[in-house]
């Protein structure tokens, strides 16, 4: 057993191994002896029998014969002999063993008092046959093109009682969403601190505090069930990753956690281990859903969201020829239209029709001499050129006097546009900079920021020292961007975890937080309560999203750049804001408080 | 061809008990026809047929699986569902294929239901019960699928999230004809009130 070992990669951009089943039957062998961790595995089912039943799934007959060592009989079969490992919580046990043998064991969540029981079977090698039954049924392609997935933790969830020969209980544990817009802090015992966001129903995003070189906030498909007002069990996967299996009791009277992991890290090395932490909560955010709804039936499987196996990695060549052949912004001059990311788009602007403009980056950044040729076309040229160039734009007004325009540069491989954000008010400027590709993928893209000054007629003098600038003033705010009309219609959540990175949850038709995904994001300050959020969608489809959120309004102007299959875009973003509330996360991330 | 899905539903109940079917479809039978005449009963047993018939149509609409209906119609049967009229079973099997499978029909039936103050539903039989007439007051769910091709509404996609959904009143009129397999559709169109 290891403890958690890193490479100073965030998860998306770690290529886990995609190992044969013979491999991680190997790999899973040393859990036949039970699980390791700190915490003194609890005896208070030694000596105990109980049989278990559950509504459409297994009968489990356990007999415990000692704080480590179980027998246990599935539907009446052959006994079998396994290491586990327990924690109480309360009246709450959970139970975590494996089946020598096999790569399948079973968590359980037991209730002494009440006699409810959540059986979690947890097993590998699953994915990939699952997957395709599913997709056969529901007719659509499997959600894999290539490898097995073995490593990625699978489970069935069952909801039982435990017989003991009297009536059975009729109450079950349920799927609830009575944790939903919760955060917490937690200090596990094997000194893992962690920032957990319960901000969905399906899924959740955690930061590892303490894992240096992967600080970005990451999401894994997750199960949320109740087992009464304070205490409620959380099952998450990390699929897209290590396919890692982690369930935990959380308690929310006196915020602690009891766990474990189960998995393979980034070496193949096991994890499997029983933690316990400590917590404080960090914040609670609102929901959506209507009143009455605590999501405690499920309309169908829980989906998991792929991006890393369906994202289309394209080749040097065929971005080469899309950036340079197939490229359009905002429709060649004919608008970007209302649909996609732009349905509340704000009024364009065309009033600097025959106007010019000079922006003046520093740190490197270029100096963009503008003249607007029309509602639409602008000529450019870097500073101390002659050659003008012609480009299509749009321009927003986000703030009043403080506009946000975009267009593309040079074409060339790689390609880059500019996006441009000028306050009339003081003579500040930004200038983000998209360029196509990262050092992962050919079709994702790159932003570089540069803050300094702009000159234009009427437009006094820029300030010497003061400038647009880096902030921290969005850590721990979530807030809704509804794209066009409609409930919940193309709406998302951002949460803008830590000052380097963000996470996105879509609501799913009943309001309730549905799938995750997150990405690195920046963000900076242009004016008290109107910021430039910016973000790439890696391992996704690559977009660069750069967005002025007027916290004033609560309405955004933006643009995306995206390159794909499909050619190189630059389109508007227009969507309308709803602010869900605020995680306190300052001083775990070390920012000033 | 699929089979149409299997009568286990909850329409199906309601076909059973002639209360109701599909979206509310109910039965223009006289309910006290203590010893219907031969001819009366062939009827019954007609309108009985016609009324399977359309439940399965709505089945097949509402699972997301409308192709399966592509065996009710006859081939030359124009099919009009908010969206310009279709012609011909190839042009019909084209029209779910393109525009509902895929998700670029601008607009989308989803669901049905009757609604509560529309009127009886009304089949008749013409021509010596070699054709048919119908009406079946329906309410029909409309979705604006999500056409925007980011992230966040490949995602949304993937949840079921529609750009719009909402409940519009209306009706279906469809015509029928009886061939060698049995009643099969001429025409089916579906129109808001």
């Amino acid at each position: 057993m290891l403890k958690r070992t890193y490479r100073p990669l965030q998860m998306h951009r770690i290529a886990y191994t995609d190992l044969t089943e013979a491999q991680m039957t190997q790999a899973l062998r040393p859990a036949a002896a039970g699980p390791g961790g700190k915490p003194t595995p609890s005896a208070s089912l030694a000596g105990k029998r109980l049989k278990i039943v559950t509504d459409g799934g297994p009968t489990l007959d356990y007999t415990f014969r000692s704080a480590k060592e179980l027998e246990l009989s599935e539907n009446g079969g052959k006994a079998v002999k396994a290491n586990y490992g327990a924690l109480d919580s309360r009246s709450l046990v959970l139970v975590t063993h494996m089946l020598p043998g096999t790569q399948r064991g079973y968590k359980l969540v037991v209730d002494t008092h009440s006699r409810l029981v959540t059986v979690f079977e947890v097993y590998f090698s699953g994915y990939a046959a699952a997957e395709r039954a599913a997709a056969a049924e529901a007719k659509r392609a499997p959600q894999f093109k290539n490898g097995q997935r073995n490593r990625e933790a699978q489970r069935k969830v069952y909801f039982g009682y435990v017989d003991d020969g009297s009536p059975a209980p009729t109450a079950r544990h349920t799927y609830t969403n009575r944790l939903e817009g919760k955060g917490i802090y937690w200090q596990q015992d094997d000194g893992v601190e962690l920032l957990e966001f319960y901000v969905s129903i399906i899924y959740s995003n955690f930061i590892e505090l303490t894992r240096f070189g992967g600080e970005m906030t990451v999401c894994a498909p997750t199960d949320y069930v109740m087992i009464d007002d304070h205490q409620f069990v959380y099952s998450r996967i990390e699929c897209e990753f290590s396919g890692t299996y982690t369930l935990q009791i959380i308690d929310l009277f006196d915020l602690t956690q009891k766990g474990v992991r189960l998995g393979l890290n980034e070496k193949d090395e096991l994890e499997y281990t029983l933690y316990t932490g400590r917590g404080e909560i960090t914040g609670q955010i609102a929901s959506f859903e209507v009143f009455g709804n605590n999501a405690e039936t499920r309309p169908g499987p829980r989906r998991v969201y792929r991006p890393i196996e369906t994202f289309e990695t394209m080749t040097d060549e065929e971005v080469r020829d899309q950036v340079l052949n197939h490229a359009h912004a905002f429709g060649d001059g004919k608008g970007s239209g209302a649909t996609g990311m732009g349905g509340y788009k704000s009024e364009l602007i065309t009033k600097f029709k025959g106007r010019r403009l000079t922006v003046k980056m520093e740190s490197g950044g270029p100096t963009i001499e503008y003249e607007f040729t029309g509602d639409r076309s602008l000529k450019w040229r870097y500073g101390g050129q002659s050659n003008w160039r012609e480009a299509w734009y749009e321009m927003y007004e986000p703030d009043e006097d403080l506009f946000f325009f975009a267009h593309f540069l040079d074409a060339e491989f790689p390609r880059s546009c500019a996006m441009v954000a000028f306050d009339m008010k003081n003579g500040l400027a930004t200038v983000v900079k998209g360029t196509t590709g990262t050092p992962f993928r050919n079709n994702e893209t790159t932003p570089h920021y540069y803050f300094g000054t702009f000159e234009a007629e009427g437009v006094p003098p820029p300030p010497t020292y003061l400038r647009h600038g880096w902030t921290t003033d969005l850590v721990g705010e979530a807030v809704t961007w509804n794209y066009a009309p409609g409930n919940p219609g193309l709406t998302s959540m951002h949460l803008y975890a830590t000052p380097h990175t963000y996470s996105w949850i879509i609501f799913q038709p009943d309001g309730s937080g549905g799938m995750q995904w997150s990405s690195p994001g920046w963000y900076s300050k242009l004016r008290d309560g109107v910021y430039i959020m910016a973000w790439v969608e890696e391992a996704c489809n690559g977009t660069l999203g750069v967005i002025c959120y007027n916290q004033k309004i609560m309405h955004d102007a933006g643009f995306g750049y995206h390159v794909g299959p499909n050619g190189l875009s630059l389109s508007v973003i227009g969507a309308r804001a709803r602010h869900a509330g605020r995680f306190e996360l300052r001083k775990h991330l070390g920012l000033a408080t | 061809m699929n089979r149409p899905p299997s009568r286990t539903t909850r329409r199906a109940f309601f076909v059973r008990s002639g209360a109701m079917l599909g979206a509310g479809v109910t039965a223009a039978v006289p309910a006290m026809a203590a010893a219907p005449a031969p001819s009366a009963s062939a009827e019954a047993a007609d309108r009985e047929a016609l009324r399977e018939l359309h439940a399965t149509f709505l089945r097949c609409v509402e699972s997301a699986r409308p192709a399966e209906a592509l065996d009710l119609f006859d081939p030359h049967a124009r099919l009009e569902l908010s969206a310009p009229p279709v012609i011909g079973t190839a042009a019909i099997a084209h029209f779910f294929a393109s525009r509902y499978a895929s998700g670029d029909a601008p607009l989308r039936h989803t669901a049905y239901r009757r609604g509560a103050t529309q009127p009886p539903d009304v089949i008749e039989l013409r021509d010596g019960g070699t054709r048919a007439t119908a009406t079946f007051a329906t309410e029909a769910e409309l979705c604006t699928p999500l056409a925007a091709t980011c992230t966040a509404a490949q995602m949304a996609r993937l949840q079921g999230n529609v750009a719009e959904r909402r409940w519009q009143p209306g009706r279906f009129d469809v015509s029928y004809v009886r061939s060698a397999r049995g009643w099969r559709i001429t025409d089916l169109r579906w129109s808001a009130a």
